[in-house]
């Protein structure tokens, strides 16, 4: 995995903050996270469908 | 129209008082008027219907034990319900049970376990932000409650094949990291966060404007503690979010542009749309069609023009949402979220500016990133 660098983020035309408190700026080398998203989207390219992934029930599509 | 999910409303009724509750608080009344829970002849109805559905569309579905309170459901129902879906469907089709977590035994555990269904437990963060919100009839909060049922599933020797996650709705005036942090010390494998239910005549709680971004702000400050966790629980809205920037699918509703089938059996038999729609006003989610699980068969409802037109209703008809370059990651959000009195569901979401700011700030992290 490369090393990435993490800016803070402001993507939008209002700076992104926590009402409470704004993350500092951090620098990652690398992020669980993403790197489980890009894994499973690699696998849902080979596979041609979405997976319910591991996710707190298969199938369940209501998100209550 | 394939069914993905079969939500069941084993209970019409609550030990809890949740202020924001949907079900109780939004303005729909059909719960006065419904039996107050599951009878064991409906259940066997349910039960016939749901093997006939899996024959019928020979695909998996979700079945999702809702309420009110499913629990308050009485152990030997409950036990029908859960022993019987066990033996009428394969092990593909899901059983869960949505929880406000105040009444997990150790038998609704082991009963859990022969019958392979899972636990979600409702929770809304550490206790002064869950108590705000999620009050017992006394006025009390429930945090301590729910968290002991989340620690009673977590000492289970099988707590993994068990407890599957929580449901957490955001108070956009609380800290995102100290809620993250929260689900991380009770050892929560998943959480989904929800925006609180509202519309254009009645925002959502803690938004004071259309415009203004406070749960968007709250998101993106979620999603800050996410990426940076070296060992980070699942997150399911903000993997959806994340999936579909990076060119994936969502799996759930409320996020993409992938149309589910979600019916609703009410604790009388009557195949109802999705609930959240009672949110907007009283008996949104009523069929014109009169439709029960003693007279209709799920499939040809599911196929019928009617339930496919309802449930179109997840793809935004605005012509605002149809020309923006977002529309395939946002989806338009959760259909009530788009209700007006008078013109419908023919509007952005009241959360449009919140999944913006969200939706860039992801975007922003996946750039430097790659």
């Amino acid at each position: 995995m490369e090393s990435v660098t993490f800016e803070q983020p402001t993507a939008s035309a209002e700076p992104a903050q926590s009402p409470v408190d704004t993350p500092p700026t951090t620098t990652l080398r690398d992020s669980a996270a993403l790197r489980r998203l890009m894994e499973e989207v690699r696998c849902e390219d080979m596979s041609g469908s979405s997976g319910s992934m591991a996710y707190d029930r298969a199938h369940n599509r209501h998100n209550r | 129209m394939r069914i993905d999910t079969v939500l069941l409303k084993v209970t019409s009724r609550c030990n809890i008082d949740c202020s924001y509750c949907y079900v109780y608080h939004q303005g729909d009344t059909s719960w006065q008027r419904m039996p107050k829970h599951m009878s064991l002849v409906t259940v066997d109805g349910v039960l016939t219907q749901l093997a006939t559905l899996y024959e019928d569309q020979q695909h998996p579905f979700a079945v999702v034990l809702h309420g009110g309170e499913p629990l308050l459901l009485p152990r030997n129902i409950l036990e029908a319900l859960l022993q019987g879906l066990a033996e009428c469907l394969p092990a593909a089709c899901s059983r869960a049970i949505q929880t406000n977590g105040t009444l997990i035994d150790d038998d609704l555990l082991e009963l859990c376990l022969r019958t392979n269904t899972t636990l979600s437990v409702s929770l809304d963060g550490p206790a002064d932000v869950n108590d705000a919100f999620r009050i017992a009839f006394s006025g009390e909060g429930t945090y301590a409650r729910a968290a002991a049922g989340i620690d009673r599933i977590r000492r289970h020797p099988q707590a993994s094949r068990i407890f599957t996650g929580a449901l957490c709705v955001v108070d956009p005036h609380s800290n995102a990291r100290r809620v993250y942090g929260v689900f991380k010390s009770l050892g929560v494998p998943s959480v989904d966060f929800l925006f609180k239910d509202g519309n254009y005549a009645k925002l959502p709680p803690g938004k004071s404007a259309i415009e203004s971004t406070e749960y968007g702000r709250w998101l993106a400050a979620a999603w800050d503690c996410y990426i940076n966790d070296p060992d980070p629980p699942r997150i399911r809205v903000l993997d959806d979010l994340g999936r579909l920037l990076l060119g994936g699918a969502s799996v759930k509703e409320g996020c993409g542009q992938t149309m589910y089938g979600i019916a609703v059996i009410d604790t009388d038999g009557a195949i109802t749309k999705n609930d959240t729609l009672k949110s907007t006003y009283d008996g949104a989610d009523r069929f014109e069609s009169t439709w029960s699980i003693y007279t209709d068969r799920l499939s040809e409802i599911a196929s019928s023009p009617e339930f496919v037109r309802y449930s179109e209703l997840q793809y935004p008809t605005s012509p605002v949402c149809r020309a923006c370059s977002l529309l395939s990651v946002c989806g338009g959000g959760m259909p009530l979220t788009r209700w007006h009195p008078e013109t419908g569901l023919a509007n952005p979401s009241v959360y449009c500016a919140d999944y913006k700011l969200v939706i860039g700030h992801i975007q922003e992290t996946l750039r430097n990133y790659r």
